[in-house]
């Protein structure tokens, strides 16, 4: 299958505090690289910080990226001058966590949705048919078109930024936690909405979560990510049957309820162990150009392999299905 | 080691800002049309005399040069001599100083002393007695011009009541009216803003937390919220104060006080601009030097600061 | 479990708050037991009155506009909610403690760690300067914040999130209290901390011998820590009982709802069951059944009749005209 999008070797560094940036900048983002196929649903896990958010508005040139390069559907995306970059970045949407803050709120839904639809040149009558339409595809009933956000609850909210994405008639959905900020029985309604518009549209989703449940529920294809690198990439069974890094058998032993615990062998560092951690700390300060893995300091495996060299993401073969890849980075993998 | 880092940072600052207004003041003196030398001569002064004047500014020499002096001179504090006396600039500035900042200083001390716990109380009994007397406290403050209140209290307690001298800085007696008419409107501000951060304090959640805790009332409100709740009155407080020894001049001249407000008005009528020129600088300075203390102050109490 | 001593008990709690004219019935008459040494998980969405329940246990119920309107809090053979704020007061903190959601908002920035839990210990214990830091150092010990007490003197934003947590739960458990309440203590952390501040929970329960009130909108959450389950809905209990029994045999249509629409890896490729609608405001309670208009059981009985929480001989309590029944998904 062909790659919509292909992301290489994606480096964002924060320009540090000082004029002209002069004091030591933060590696945001080390080097991802990853494609994603039409059709298919990506999805890209990691704790707070880890930098997920970064990578999403890096790719679609909203934060643009210090360094790498994105293929979208054959074009070079950062080869584009900006009003290129305009027309191409309607086919890249992307929906946030917080649908409050995602609404203007002095503006009417029907408004909200027509702004697009205006830049799109659509003339009037056609446009109420389209914001017909995406109301309903959303499971909003277009007579509440004259409301405004405040009128809706939090999953309403959320449907109707995701109907707000979908009037620009995008390609590539970047979900950034969508359903985070929802109630738990909504939480079910938009990820049902979002798998059925997936289908029905044959969109292309970056799923971005926390939540290594959902997004092994809703995505075909899932990397983790760790300090700005991807430290391993599976298909969605493979990943969760046989995780090979320590850190996503941490993530996967650590989703509340234990459902996962007992297939993971998880090899934690204990809380005994605080003392070798702390050391670890300590030496990693020490070295500011520290060249090992990232994991080092909380990894259980490491040893001085892991402190004189960073792993790279390497294919190690998919186990049983030859033809999907099971990339890692660790040397203990 | 956050602490000396923090100090150097706002020390830098510090200079940078005196820098900069240094380096305004000498290049809008020079844009401005008309030559001051020109000026100081007057209009029948001939060709010569008008040089003479130059070369006595150092107007004469290329503009770089002359900014060069100019930016050693005020590094050694020395702002020149007055054109119409030739006392040095700076002299003059320390002898009026003084009284400029006793003004100052008593006029912070009502903010201080008077609005800063009235506005806690306001924020803390909302909608009470304390709170209405705040507001009515603030709205006047605000809206009263303290020239007009200068007189008002003069009519009042020296010329009826007479229980308080009328003009001069003689005795402690004389500097009440002034410092009163001087801090009033700063005061408004200090106690407004110390009852809204008061009130946002309330409102967050250690506040719970602290009652969680089983704490009394005194200790959540007069410990917890207070000390974060005072942070930015230090800060205003601080601009306040700046702003209080500009105010000094009107107040100076409503009480005859000899102080800092009355040389540079008299600077300004004789249209002595090295006088000008260091005056204005001198308060910035001051000004710059008051905030930079300030923010010593408020990392003090919040260490957050210090990593930003 | 059946033998454990009765610590706390709510009984038929309601609360009203009054706005104008609106009134929001937020808790309609609650029941619950909790017991020595174990975890009562509350599970509920936004709305649906666990916080106002631990707001009330705690005796801060804001009032106006809050109002209970009947029910008892009883502990140690006193009903909380007769008494007044100076005796509430005195159990505040030093028997009835809590730990909150977001460690980063409910530690006061501008204090010291050390102070946050010392005042504690001066306060209720009536120790001394020495005494009380001296027991803070075993407390930040005790939650895994390092034994030499260097946490003492660190200011809360200089500590992460898991850490400020931990000072949270040691600031809690300071006065060794016989019941704590935890109001999503995890949810603003990521995954792997949050197991690692769900065991310390569960260790301290069993050290202190604890009984906790853990509040959850996260059915996974509860499941790892809790050792009995209750489930609210708009200000009603509609099921409770142990933790194995609910998860294993749910018998209310809402929870079963609810565990069916969380989404994991096995589900892949099946829909998710959803609850259609959404969580009713607490001043448009439904009437009958607060669930009817969501429910895919529900008749007419529902819509008229609010169901009575009962309980079987092995004590799982469900509220619910047609508990147990089966529908198609």
């Amino acid at each position: 299958m062909e790659h919509l999008i292909d992301c290489k070797n994606i480096v964002k560094v924060h320009r540090g505090r000082g004029i002209g940036g002069s004091r030591k900048g933060f590696k945001a983002l080390d080097g991802v690289s990853i494609s994603i196929d039409r059709n298919e649903s990506y999805g890209l896990v990691g704790e707070s910080g880890c930098g997920k958010t970064t990578f999403a508005r890096a790719i679609m040139f909203l934060d643009p990226p210090t360094s790498g390069s994105v293929l979208f559907d054959g074009t070079a995306l950062e080869q584009l001058g900006r009003r290129e970059m305009r027309s191409f970045r309607k086919r890249m949407q992307i929906v946030f966590q917080d649908p409050n803050s995602a609404l203007n709120p002095k503006m009417s839904i029907h408004d909200s949705l027509s702004e697009g639809l205006i830049n799109r040149g659509i003339e009037e009558k056609e446009r109420i048919g389209k914001i017909k339409d995406l109301l309903e595809l959303v499971g909003i009933s277009y007579a509440y078109k004259n409301r405004y956000p405040h009128e809706f609850s939090g999953g309403q909210k959320q449907r109707i930024v995701v109907a707000r994405a979908l009037s620009m008639e995008p390609d590539f959905l970047v979900l950034d936690e969508p359903v985070s900020n929802l109630d738990v029985s909504i939480q079910a309604q938009i990820i049902n909405l979002l798998s059925d518009l997936k289908r029905e549209l044959s969109l292309t989703y970056l799923f971005i979560s926390h939540d290594l449940n959902l997004v092994s529920y809703m995505c075909d294809t899932i990397g983790v990510m760790y300090k700005g690198k991807i430290v391993e990439e599976a298909s969605s069974e493979l990943l969760v049957s046989n995780p090979l890094h320590p850190y996503t058998r941490r993530l996967l032993a650590s989703i509340p309820g234990g459902g996962m615990r007992s297939k993971v062998n998880s090899i934690e560092l204990e809380e005994e162990d605080a003392d070798i951690l702390a050391a670890r700390a300590a030496s990693r300060q020490g070295l500011h150009g520290f060249k090992g893995c990232p994991y080092y300091s909380l990894c259980p495996l490491g040893d001085d392999e892991c402190i004189s060299s960073s792993p790279s993401l390497r294919d190690i073969g998919g186990g049983h299905v030859v033809s999907s890849g099971h990339k890692v980075s660790c040397h203990k993998a | 080691m956050d602490f000396v880092k923090f100090f150097a940072r706002r020390l830098g600052r510090l200079l940078l800002t005196v820098f900069i207004i240094s380096t305004l003041v000498f290049f809008v003196v020079r844009v401005i049309p008309g030559d001051p030398a020109l000026i100081i001569a007057g209009m029948d002064a001939s060709p010569e005399d008008v040089q003479a004047i130059r070369v006595k500014l150092g107007t004469d020499k290329p503009l770089l040069s002359q900014y060069l002096v100019w930016l050693s001179s005020i590094a050694r504090f020395d702002f020149g001599t007055t054109l119409i006396s030739g006392e040095p600039v700076i002299k003059l500035i320390m002898e009026r100083f003084p009284l400029t900042l006793t003004l100052a200083l008593l006029g912070i001390s009502i903010g201080i002393f008077v609005a800063v716990p009235l506005g806690v109380m306001s924020a803390v009994k909302r909608w009470s007695l304390w709170d209405y007397f705040g507001l009515v406290f603030s709205q006047l403050g605000m809206a009263i011009p303290s020239f007009w209140l200068g007189m008002l209290l003069l009519i009042l307690f020296a010329v009826k009541i007479r229980i308080l001298p009328l003009f001069g800085a003689d005795t402690p007696a004389h500097f009440i009216l002034p410092a009163v008419s001087l801090g009033f409107a700063r005061a408004a501000i200090i106690l407004r803003m110390a009852r809204a951060s008061m009130i946002e304090e309330l409102s967050k959640e250690y506040i719970i937390t602290a009652r969680a805790k089983g704490l009394t009332e005194r200790m959540v409100k007069y410990k917890h919220a207070l000390k974060n709740g005072l942070l930015p009155v230090i800060t205003v407080t601080g601009i306040q104060f700046g702003y209080m020894l500009g105010g000094a001049i009107i107040v100076e001249q409503v009480f005859s006080m000899p102080g800092l407000g009355r040389l540079f008005l008299f600077g300004i009528y004789q249209r002595d601009f090295t006088l000008i020129q260091g005056g204005v600088i001198f308060v910035a300075i001051i000004f710059s030097l008051v905030n930079f203390l300030a923010d010593i102050l408020y990392s003090i109490v919040n260490p957050k600061i210090r990593v930003e | 479990m059946a033998d454990a001593k009765e610590l706390l008990k709510v009984e038929n709690l309601g609360v009203c708050f009054i706005h104008g004219t609106m009134e929001a019935h937020a808790l309609r008459g609650i029941d619950l037991s909790f017991y020595e040494k174990e975890i009562h998980g509350l599970v509920g969405e936004s709305g649906s009155g666990k916080t106002v329940t631990s707001t009330c246990i705690m005796g801060l119920l804001p009032s106006p506009p809050g109002e209970i309107t009947s029910g008892r809090i009883l502990f140690e053979n006193e009903n909380l909610l007769e008494l007044s704020q100076g005796q509430m007061r005195s159990y505040r903190g030093r028997k009835i403690a809590m730990v909150f959601q977001e460690p980063s908002k409910y530690l006061n920035p501008a204090f010291k760690i050390g102070e946050q839990i010392t005042e504690m210990l001066r306060l209720h214990l009536d120790m001394n300067k020495e005494k009380a830091r001296e027991r803070a150092k075993e407390l930040l010990g005790l939650v895994g914040l390092g034994k030499d007490g260097r946490v003492l003197d660190s200011y809360p934003h200089e500590l992460s999130g898991g850490m400020k947590q931990r000072a949270m739960i040691a600031i809690a458990i300071s006065c060794n209290p016989r019941f704590l309440i935890a109001d999503e203590p995890t949810t603003a952390l990521d995954v792997t901390l949050q197991l690692q501040i769900l065991r310390l929970i569960k260790e301290l329960k069993d050290l202190l011998g604890m009984g906790v009130l853990f509040i959850s909108h996260d059915l996974g959450v509860v499941k790892e820590v809790a050792d009995r389950v209750s489930v609210i809905y708009a200000g009603r209990i509609v099921e409770s009982s142990t933790k194995g029994t609910l998860f294993d045999k749910p018998l209310h249509p809402y929870t079963k709802l609810l565990m069916l629409s969380i989404p994991d890896a096995h589900r892949r490729g099946q829909r998710l069951a959803t609850i259609p609608g959404r969580v009713p405001d607490a001043d448009a309670t439904p009437s009958g059944c607060a669930f009817h208009p969501r429910c895919p059981l529900a008749d007419d009985r529902c819509k008229s009749e609010n169901p009575e929480l009962r309980g079987n001989e092995d004590g799982h309590k469900v509220a619910c005209h047609h508990a147990g029944e089966s529908w198609n998904i």
